[in-house]
């Protein structure tokens, strides 16, 4: 082989090297994205996650006010009954509590709770010899006790669930909350409105 | 250290006619505590003249006739030197007994001040609030009631001392204040607040060094004024937002402008935990600076005064939920 043919050569087998170097090279970059990429993915998608992981357990503290509350007003119901004669126990007719409520439900039963709770203070400044009952005034100080938990569980709800709606409404982790089937969640919203549906009244 | 003892005597009970007997006896005493200060300061005085003069002729008389001499020299010093600490932990005791009686009388229900007892650093590290370094100090303890409340209050030091291959240095974790009262709800969880600066509490976050029914966890409220200020960690969120009210966050933001300086806050065991690091050992004499009866009294009563207005503040007084 002459020598301008074996130089020849040699460029063309240094040119076919650093072609592949640089073959290589973007297949290294390309890796190292899509490796940055699945590691936020993942990352994100446990974020979310943890999230929802904090609103269930934030609603299960809802859940447990809830019912201690309305425990506390079947107390209170109980003991008025010595005072007010009942056909029946209707105030605590229309709140039903069960497991697997919607936010809305919750409200609702919340709702219909505060105003028997109302009917019950009502009554007892009705019935003086109610109000200076022993019983029935630890029950309405348990009672204010209860609400504050319930609204402490309220607000550690509320604000999971905010956070989980700022993160699935923001990009680039809107992305993975639409990819993962992962949607914004109600707030539990104590109204003071809309108790048509909700019967509640004394009979004396 | 010894700790505060259980049952609280009548000492300092609120009584009508103490107030000008208080004084009476307040300027009384005062005549001793200057005395004292007066000399404090002459030991002082003939210790540094002694020393310097004692390390001037020892030196020579070392050099040029028996180097034994320097710690013959020494020995006058070192003798008025001990003295000077024997008196000065003498007018230490009497400052503080005058000055801070006089300034918590008629502020409390009852209280009882111990000058040479504090928190034992037992009790803080139960707290899991602080982080505890090599270096522990409390002292000035005032415990007593306010509006019925439970408190008790140290000057506290906390720090770690690193030493390195030629010399070390001293990290200061906490040199202030450490309050705590009893806590008008019962709670289960821990609740540790704390302003942005407060750098060396224990957070309780870690993963591998802290059990998992211990672990706290940060979160955010709903007031943004608060968020920025403070950093919030709790155990459960449900019982730190029954804590956290609304108007117990508002009134954490009054405290931050009214203390001026960092400080944390830890709901651990129904009782409720303040730690302020003022940078300051409070309740101590001025030994060089002058004396003024009216000066140091409200000096201390200024530090007496975080106890009501931190009650106030916080309407510890309310015992609706406890009862």
């Amino acid at each position: 082989m002459t020598e301008w043919a074996a130089r020849e050569n040699n460029m063309t087998r240094y040119l076919m090297i650093n072609a592949l170097d640089g073959a290589a090279m973007v297949g290294v970059i390309i890796g190292a994205i899509v490796f940055v990429l699945l590691i936020w993915y993942i990352s994100t998608l446990n974020g979310l996650r943890q999230t929802k992981v904090k609103i269930r357990e934030a609603v299960s503290g809802i859940d447990v006010a809830l019912t201690k509350r309305y425990d506390v007003l079947t107390k209170m119901v109980d003991v008025a009954k010595s005072y007010a004669t009942f056909e029946k126990a209707t105030i605590l007719e229309a709140i039903k509590l069960r497991s697997g409520m919607s936010m809305t439900e919750r409200n609702k039963a919340s709702e219909a709770m505060t105003q028997a709770a109302k009917e019950l203070n009502f009554l007892a400044e009705n019935y003086p010899q109610l109000h200076a009952n022993e019983n029935f005034r630890q029950l309405q100080v348990a009672i204010m006790d209860v609400e504050e938990h319930l609204q402490g569980a309220r607000r550690a709800y509320n604000s999971n669930v905010s956070l989980l709606n700022r993160k699935i409404v923001s990009f680039p982790t809107s992305i993975v909350a639409g990819m993962a089937g992962i949607t914004q969640e109600e707030f539990f919203q104590a109204e003071d409105s809309k108790r048509a549906d909700v019967n509640v009244n004394i009979t004396i | 250290m010894r700790s505060v003892p259980g049952p609280l005597t009548n000492v300092g009970v609120k009584s009508p006619g103490c107030c000008v007997k208080g004084i009476q006896l307040m300027r009384t005493n005062w005549g001793e505590v200057e005395q004292k200060q007066n000399s404090v300061r002459l030991y002082a005085l003939v210790a540094i003249v002694l020393t310097v003069g004692g390390l001037f002729f020892g030196v020579y008389a070392a050099y040029s006739i028996n180097p034994f001499l320097l710690l013959a020299a020494m020995i006058p010093a070192g003798l008025v030197w001990w003295l000077f600490y024997k008196q000065l932990k003498g007018y230490k005791e009497s400052y503080k007994e005058t000055v801070v009686k006089s300034a918590a009388e008629g502020m409390f229900d009852r209280y009882h001040y111990i000058p040479d007892m504090g928190f034992q650093s037992s009790e803080i590290k139960e707290t899991g609030l602080m982080s505890l370094g090599n270096i522990y100090k409390s002292e000035d303890t005032v415990a007593g009631t306010y509006k019925g409340v439970d408190f008790r209050r140290a000057d506290m030091y906390i720090a770690q001392y690193v030493s390195t291959g030629k010399g070390g240095y001293t990290i200061v974790y906490l040199l202030g204040t450490w309050l705590s009262f009893a806590y008008n709800k019962k709670f289960v969880t821990d609740l540790q607040i704390m302003t942005k600066g407060f750098h060396y509490s224990n957070k309780k976050k870690g993963r591998f060094f802290t059990r998992a029914d211990e672990r706290r966890h940060s979160f955010e409220t709903e007031n943004m004024e608060f968020n920025r200020s403070f950093e919030c960690n709790c155990q459960l969120d449900s019982e730190a937002f029954y804590l956290l009210t609304p108007r117990v966050m508002e009134m954490l933001l009054l405290l931050k402008s009214e203390f001026g300086c960092d400080f944390m806050v830890g709901f651990v065991k129904n009782r409720l935990h303040f730690a302020i690091n003022s940078g300051k050992n409070h309740m101590e004499p001025p030994v060089f600076g002058d004396l003024s009866l009216e000066r140091e009294v409200e000096k201390a009563r200024r530090e007496l005064r975080l106890i009501t207005v931190i009650v106030d503040t916080l309407d510890l007084d309310r015992k609706v939920f406890v009862e």
